[in-house]
């Protein structure tokens, strides 16, 4: 279930998981249907394994739409779908707690590490729960059109 | 940022409209997609995330749609599409 609210410019979407859906390849896909917006910040208790598992589900989003690349002859297609690949294979990821401004395209952490350095990002995937407050420190930098999603 | 205006203030609309099928659909089915030409967030069916090669399909051509009319709309800049403004100014 998705409920949409919007404050202060930015945009709150909250999902949940049907017991079926993998976070990771809810995080994977969700971030293909954003397009390139910029950098995202995902918030998580295990960083490391939760960007093994979303680069995995990444990676398998990105071969299908390969695939789809080169099985249709729509001209308009086939250039959406050539941006579309080349910015998935150049995506960074990052499970290194952010010292400054975010280095890679993507970067899992702690709340409290985000809350030290508040990223400059145009999307912050919330996975776990933590104090409002905090939530609201870490996306003090987003800019408008920002989109906070909270995982419930 | 308030934290108000994150709890029961938003303003949370009854009906919205997926930009991709264009179907009318409820907040709670909803889901935040690409920045379009006017520089307007997407709204699409959160159905649509599972919608496999359909939905890759289907969000190329809408993105296709939108940097064609992103483009005519900004001077042949399509560099500019997705948000970004201009950097620099050239001055002769």
């Amino acid at each position: 279930m998705v409920e949409a609210g919007k404050m202060h410019g930015l945009y709150i979407e909250q999902r949940s998981l049907n017991g079926k859906t993998l976070l990771s390849w809810d995080l994977a896909h969700h971030m293909y249907a954003r397009g390139q917006q910029g950098k995202v910040a995902v918030v998580t208790d295990k960083p490391v394994e939760l960007l093994a598992s979303t680069k995995k589900q990444w990676l398998k989003l990105m071969r299908q739409v390969q695939r789809e690349r080169s099985s249709t002859l729509n001209a308009m297609r086939i250039g959406e779908l050539t941006r579309q690949i080349a910015w998935m294979q150049n995506l960074t990821f990052s499970a290194k707690a952010p010292d400054d401004i975010l280095e890679a395209d993507i970067t899992f952490a702690l709340a409290d590490d985000f809350v030290r350095i508040p990223p400059v990002c145009s999307t912050i995937y919330a996975t776990y729960p933590f104090a409002r407050e905090k939530l609201h420190m870490l996306a003090s930098w987003m800019p408008k059109n920002g989109v906070v999603v909270e995982y419930i | 940022m308030s934290i108000l205006k994150l709890a029961s203030d938003s303003t949370v609309p009854a009906e919205v409209i997926c930009g991709l099928c264009s179907r009318r659909i409820t907040s709670d089915c909803a889901t935040f997609g690409p920045i379009n030409a006017e520089g307007n967030i997407t709204i699409l069916c959160a159905g649509h995330l599972w919608g496999g090669l359909t939905f890759i399909d289907e969000l190329a051509d809408y993105m296709a749609k939108e940097r064609e009319k992103f483009f005519r709309n900004s001077g042949n800049n399509v560099m500019r599409f997705g948000g970004g403004g201009q950097d620099a100014w050239l001055v002769y």
